[in-house]
């Protein structure tokens, strides 16, 4: 039990780096593997944030702990679900089987906050693209990555 | 009239390349440059193919043109359309301004059909991301990068050998 808590402190406010991605996509099956940790399989249908092609990159299994205990995602969303997820790429070295993306714990800042009024985690569940919700998000990230943005530009301008 | 129609067969079928890739976004500008040359903005709320990310690129400044002798877009978009688009990436260095885009007026094969039963220009008007042409869409993209997808798949196969 003292483990849950800390496990949620270290995902919290996950911050952009290379192999961060945000996709909008649907869940195609969600399957437990021991206690909270579960293999969620999406079909990435866009791309909000990142470096993936959803037109290689076409089915995703990543890795992922539900439950209110060890995780701010409380439950498995159900599949055929529309979701916004933070995905994180893994290197193919650090895992054995064939999970290359791992889904946070933790809470995401710059993910539009839950009706509850909570921060919100690195999936949730929206209507479809025309959700407020992806618009906030879309909107969200776009600041997170002004400073970003610049560089770019400058390094465009060179 | 002659160098218009070159013009169209030169561009016709439209394949993929580094630098190819396909939006979903909002038009917020056309402007029309020279006739029948526009420049359109867009706003890309999310990438269907290729290396665009909309949290970085978020204002798209593209090459066009419209009409129907020397493109298969024969009208431009109306500001605040949802489109889906695509886009061929310009090298900065070769390009003077601030357009880094280019909008092939070619067919693209792999974009559904039109209402007209025509093959479909490289930038069409969907009512919304639920719109069956955008399902369709990311079907046809999907398809049409199998090949690439078995190549990556491969490679990514070797490198995990040890």
């Amino acid at each position: 039990m003292l483990f849950a808590p800390l496990f949620i402190i270290v995902g919290m406010g996950v911050g952009y780096n290379a192999g961060t991605i945000v996709v909008y996509a649907e869940v195609k099956n969600v399957q437990q593997t021991e206690g909270p940790s579960h293999i969620i399989k999406l079909d990435p249908l866009s791309t909000l944030m990142g470096d993936l092609d959803p037109s290689m990159e076409v089915s995703i299994s990543a890795a992922v702990s539900i439950g209110g205990n060890v995780s701010e995602i409380a439950e498995p969303p159900p599949v055929g679900a529309k979701v916004i997820c933070l995905l994180s790429r893994v290197t193919s070295k650090t895992r054995r089987d064939n999970i290359r993306f791992t889904i946070t714990n933790g809470v995401m800042t710059h993910f539009p906050k839950q009706i509850n009024g909570k921060e919100s985690p690195a999936m949730f569940i929206v209507s479809g693209f025309d959700d407020p919700k992806v618009k906030e998000t879309i909107e969200n990230l776009r600041k997170y990555r002004a400073k970003d943005r610049e560089e770019a530009e400058q390094k465009a301008r060179q | 009239m002659l160098f218009a129609h070159l013009f169209a067969l030169a561009t016709m079928g439209v394949g993929y390349g580094a630098g190819t890739i396909v939006i979903y976004g909002e038009v917020k500008n056309v402007q029309q440059a020279d006739t029948p040359n526009s420049i359109i903005q867009l706003d890309p709320l999310c990438t269907l193919m290729g290396d665009l990310d909309p949290s970085i690129e978020d204002n798209i400044i593209a090459a066009v043109t419209f009409g129907g002798d020397v493109s298969r877009i024969i009208e431009p978009p109306p500001v605040g359309a949802k489109v889906i688009c695509l886009l061929s990436r310009e090298d900065h260095r070769l390009s003077k301004n601030a357009i880094r885009f280019r909008i092939s007026n070619g067919i693209v094969p792999y974009f559904p059909k039109q209402s007209d039963g025509k093959s479909s220009p490289a930038m069409f008007i969907v009512t919304s991301f639920d719109d069956p042409k955008v399902t369709e869409t990311i079907e046809n993209v999907r398809k049409f990068r199998a090949k690439d997808r078995e190549e990556a798949e491969k490679k990514a196969a070797a490198e995990k050998k040890p």
